[in-house]
């Protein structure tokens, strides 16, 4: 990467299920609330990069979200470039932005990631599964496999059925605080435990629910924003994504090969360490895989993860607070939009703008997400790193 | 009858041997010995043309879980799971658990017999503990 990208703006609608929001609807408020924040119009922006991985099942618009989103808010004649990673679409197109600007072709870049998934017609396939579709002829489904991963992980590093709920309670403590948040009421262990049996051990409040929502980001080079006469507060120090590996079948279910594989090309490019990460956005699409993401970020030791959110060392307050925004678990997990959604915490947090869920002094930050299935791996996984830049305070 | 495969990926994951038995219908590599499931028609390692093989369905459980909400085609609970064939291949199926049997785990032996299943009576590989 020749060019340093830095975060000017983000925007965010609310998460939820909204009868009467549409993509553009959604589309719309996120990036105007970019573009605001970012102090810039439409008009600024030289490339739209756009997440969104349902619209065609789900709305019959397969392709040109981003130009329909773009064109909302009065953005024209530019390249569009429009991302379908499963649930790390949004992650996909920030990274595609950051290699826009970072590659010097571009110098100002709207990032959109958005889903309505409310008005889905029937109950359909489950959502994350094109690469499982022979599976899901016999009955697969994603609580299935992290329910498998839980069992594994229980079995090999004694991790317990009361760690993995305290993870849908922690993440619904930080919800509690997050006003755009879909879940906000508090929960107990009990509730977590005693809630509907999905696939055991998970629960209904192990898995996180559907929505709708929309979030944006707008990234600038350091030319953009002296053109537009900005000082951005924060760097992306690193944008990596990468795909499964499959030739390996027999492979060991407590632990994501991948998401270690782009964790550590994230921290040798962002020149930090797991030890350096102050605030961190880890895909909880359901409770337990929270815990393998610490594990294979690096968060911790393997096998130690249980551990970790049971001491509280990743809630507010503790040592490497975890999904400050209520994750995927709370917010709701509109594929498209989630990956844009954790920069945006992730940003809030740097910029001393997250209330009373601020994790103090907060520097560095990082997002994972891991995205669809292919050959019993994950298709994608997506991993980012936020820096505050020197000299600015929070 | 509809198999397995024919729906999802255009063909079914059984086939029947010379005796009408059926078998789990993979694709093996002639130069690195790659098997694979669902067969592929050419290796990745190689790019050689596969041939078909059948396999004995044999094999242990990696790790089997009990979905308690049946999803659509499905009309009640029932367990499934990653099993690791003799072959080096590892397959999600059903796994059959009798009255009285304890629950499917990790590292069990199982072998695969056909069977209908869900609400569409389709014809797919069901793993039996022995
Ligand atoms: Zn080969």
């Amino acid at each position: 990467m020749t060019r340093t990208v830095y975060v000017a703006g983000t925007g965010i609608t609310a998460f939820g299920k909204f009868a009467t929001a549409s993509l553009g609807s959604l589309g719309r408020e996120a990036g105007a609330a970019a573009l605001a924040d970012a102090g810039i119009q439409g008009r600024d922006i030289d490339v739209v990069t756009c997440g969104c991985a349902r619209s065609g099942t789900l709305h019959g618009r397969e392709s040109g979200v981003g130009q329909y989103l773009g064109w909302e808010l009065g953005i024209e004649g530019v390249p569009v470039y429009n991302e379908k990673a499963f649930c790390a679409s949004g992650a996909m197109a920030l990274n595609v932005a950051h290699l826009a600007i970072g590659s010097g072709r571009h110098d100002v870049a709207l990032v959109l990631g958005v889903e309505k998934m409310s008005s889905r017609g029937g109950r359909g396939r489950p959502l994350t599964s094109d690469g499982m579709v022979l599976e899901g002829e016999v009955g697969f489904t994603p609580p299935a496999y992290y329910a498998m991963a839980a069992r594994r992980h229980m079995a090999v590093y004694g991790t317990t059925r009361e760690q993995i709920a305290a993870v849908a309670v922690k993440n619904r403590r930080a919800a509690v605080d997050n006003p755009k948040a879909q879940y906000r009421a508090p929960i107990t262990l009990d509730d977590v435990l005693d809630s509907k049996p999905i696939v055991a051990p998970l629960n209904l409040l192990d898995c996180c629910p559907t929505g709708d929502g929309a979030a944006a980001v707008v990234l600038v080079s350091e030319a953009g924003a002296e053109r537009l006469g900005i000082e951005p507060e924060i760097e992306v120090a690193a944008s990596v994504v990468g795909s499964g590996y499959y030739r390996k079948q027999d492979r060991d279910m407590t632990t994501f090969s991948l998401d270690r594989s782009t964790a550590a090309k994230a921290y040798e490019q962002a020149q930090v360490a797991p030890s350096d990460i102050d605030v961190a956005e880890v895909h909880d699409s359901f409770s337990v895989a929270e815990i393998l993401h610490y594990e294979d970020l690096g968060l911790c030791e393997p096998g130690m993860g249980g551990k970790l959110v049971q001491a509280g060392e990743t809630a507010l307050g503790g040592r490497i607070p975890v999904n400050t925004g209520g994750g995927l678990l709370n917010r709701g997990h509109p594929l498209g939009a989630t990956g844009v959604a954790q920069i945006v915490e992730l940003a809030d947090q740097l910029r001393g703008r997250s209330g009373t869920r601020q994790v103090t002094g907060a520097r560095t930050a990082l997002a994972h997400i891991s995205g669809g299935f292919q050959d019993g791996d994950f298709a994608t996984s997506g991993v980012t790193v936020l820096a505050r830049r020197h000299g600015t305070a929070a | 009858m509809i198999e397995v495969g024919v729906e999802s990926i255009g063909f079914s994951v059984l086939q029947r041997d010379a005796e009408g038995t059926y078998h789990l219908a993979a694709s093996r590599c002639p130069r690195c010995g790659d098997v694979r499931l669902p067969r592929r028609e050419h290796c990745v390692n190689d790019g050689l043309a596969c041939e078909t093989i059948l396999l004995s369905g044999k094999g242990r459980i990696y790790e089997a879980v009990l979905i308690t909400v049946p999803p659509k085609g499905f009309d009640r609970p029932f367990w499934t799971g990653y099993v690791d064939l003799d072959e080096g291949v590892r397959i999600f199926a059903q796994i059959a658990r009798a009255e009285g049997e304890p629950p499917p785990s990790h590292g069990q032996p199982v072998q695969m017999q056909p069977q209908e299943i869900g609400t569409r009576s389709v014809l797919a590989p069901v793993f039996f503990r022995i």
